[in-house]
């Protein structure tokens, strides 16, 4: 094939017209990697689907073989028209998700309330927000639940005091907001944050909350940021980690899936955490201490809107379902709560499909009055 | 005892499969320098991935760690046996592919700013470039004057420089 001298002239010719688009040229034809590179991604982009069915193929034989290997069990459908008589005990079985369980606990949609340093509050509720603070910062809020600060329009003249806003984010929602450094954070049902409104000019960036956040802190190490909670202290320069701090259980934790973290107790211990270790604390033993290998797809799971519990006790489970699902839970002994459930689902619109879910599996039963679930061990 | 409905699960790894595949074999071809095989190895990977249940939370700096091992420890091997645990353990901010990741993101604009011209723009576009055949051969093949070849190419480039922008210094 001969190669002619009209791409040079042609080359010419567009410089002439355009000189910036010669550059563009010029980067194309000049590097054989590059169009090399396009070559094959146009080849497996033309095999895409193939190996699309490729992979799906291997993930449900994966999930197969999982279930040849422990006692099977007939379809769910086989369940509801009550073939159910000589199932021995399912060690592992993936259950469908029922089909429209009964309403017992009606979806609650309570507000997100945001408080302005005037003390003013505002609700999340049907409309999008533009306010602006004392000091200029920009505040943008949508009613699905998410915040923004920009300093676009901020000024330090405006006002010489640290202006502080405070987050209510109550049970069943969840709440992402970004500071006006750029860290974001992700809350949890049940949770709070007070927060300055401008970092500008401080020396430290400190946060306060309760219940649980994931931070993607914006780096900056001239000035490092700090989350504070009623038990721990976590310092950092530019990292994303999993807090947990709810008043009200006696557990607590934080999990780091990036950079380095520096976690202090309230009784003065200090931890230094590498990705993928975490602090645990336990109130009623006094524990508090290091661990590595941290579940982390199961401490941000809450985040994607999924509920994952890898082997927790039914009595965790019941902890996180409360708040996210705004119910009371009662066992109808203390073995029930020990249970423990491996659940892989996504976050349902309603608790019902949980349960339901739960009571499939036999070992479980529940009865629901106003909004306490009543969880009780079912007989064989 | 599971309890569940793994859909949002395999939700999530397809499309994250769909977004990644084909750059992480592109990344996986530099080492392996056979496309068989990188396709192969990132199949496997994202297999284990989704035995450990790591799409829920999966940043894409962490799949080209685990592509790159799995890589090497095929090349240390020759068998497709990847070793997970090491990559999983130590997601250190230290291991920088962001240079790699970043020309994957300029390849697959340039594909879709290819993909976006009008058809016969982008056959004139695929001949010269990929078939580096010259504009007389494409004139005759296409039965186009010289001129409309020309045109056809000034067009392609001006979108493609359009498309990204920022990946070029301009002059």
């Amino acid at each position: 094939m001969e190669k002619s001298k009209d791409p040079i002239e042609a080359r010419n010719e567009v410089a002439e017209k355009n000189p910036k688009l010669a550059s563009v040229w010029d980067e194309l034809a000049q590097s054989k990697k590059l169009r090399k590179d396009l070559q094959l991604l146009y080849t497996l982009k033309g095999r895409k689907q193939k190996n699309l069915d490729r992979f799906i193929r291997n993930l449900e034989d994966r999930s197969q073989k999982r279930r040849r290997f422990y006692y099977t069990v007939a379809a769910m459908t086989l369940l509801l028209i009550g073939l159910s008589a000589t199932f021995h005990f399912m060690q592992r079985e993936e259950l469908q998700s029922p089909s429209e369980p009964k309403v017992l606990i009606p979806e609650v949609y309570y507000n997100i309330s945001l408080k302005l340093s005037t003390g003013e509050h505002y609700l999340l509720a049907d409309s999008r927000y533009s306010l602006f603070e004392s000091n200029g910062i920009n505040i943008v809020t949508s009613p699905e639940g998410k915040i923004e600060y920009d300093d676009w329009a901020f000024s330090d003249s405006l006002s010489e005091k640290v202006l502080y806003n405070e987050l209510v984010v109550p049970r069943g929602r969840e709440c992402e907001i970004t500071l006006s450094d750029g860290t974001k954070i992700y809350l949890n049902s049940q949770s709070k944050l007070t927060y300055p409104v401008s970092f500008k000019g401080k020396k430290v960036r400190e946060v306060y909350m309760e219940g649980e956040a994931y931070l993607q802190v914006e780096p900056n190490p001239s000035c490092p940021f700090i989350v504070k909670s009623s038990r721990l202290q976590a310092k950092v320069l530019g990292t994303s980690f999993n807090v947990k701090d709810y008043p009200d259980e006696q557990t607590f934790g934080v999990v780091l899936v990036e950079g380095k973290l520096q976690v202090n107790h309230e009784s003065g211990d200090q931890i230094l955490l590498s990705p993928g270790e975490e602090v645990y604390g336990d109130e009623d033993s006094g524990t508090f201490g290091k661990r590595r290998g941290a579940d982390i797809e199961g401490s941000t799971a809450w985040m994607h809107e999924l509920l994952y519990f890898n082997n927790r006790t039914l009595e965790d489970i019941a902890k996180d379902l409360e708040r996210r699902y705004d119910i009371t839970v009662r066992f109808d002994s203390p073995e029930t709560a020990r249970y423990s459930f491996l659940v892989k689902a996504q976050k349902f619109s309603r608790i019902e499909y949980v349960l339901e879910l739960l009571r499939l599996t036999r070992k479980v039963d529940y009865s629901v009055e106003g909004r306490t679930v009543t969880i009780s061990s079912q007989r064989e | 005892m599971i309890v569940g409905l793994h859909n949002k699960f395999k939700e999530k790894a397809i499309e994250t499969f769909q977004e990644h595949f084909e750059h992480l074999v592109l990344y996986v071809n530099s080492f392996v320098d056979s496309i068989q095989t990188a396709e192969d190895i990132v199949q496997d990977l994202f297999l284990k991935l989704w035995e450990k249940d790591r799409f829920i939370d999966c940043k894409p700096a962490f799949l080209y760690i685990c592509a790159k091992n799995a890589a090497l420890n095929y090349l240390r091997t020759r068998k497709l046996e990847s070793f997970l645990a090491e990559s999983i353990d130590l997601f250190d901010m230290e291991d920088d592919n962001e240079a790699e990741r970043d020309y994957m993101d300029k390849l697959e604009r340039i594909y879709e700013a290819v993909e976006s011209l009008p058809p016969q723009c982008r056959e004139v576009l695929k001949k010269i470039y990929f078939e580096e055949k010259s504009y007389a051969q494409v004139a005759e093949e296409m039965h186009l004057s010289l001129n409309t070849i020309k045109t056809h190419i000034y067009l392609a480039i001006k979108t493609l420089r359009q498309n990204f922008v920022y990946v070029f210094v301009v002059l």
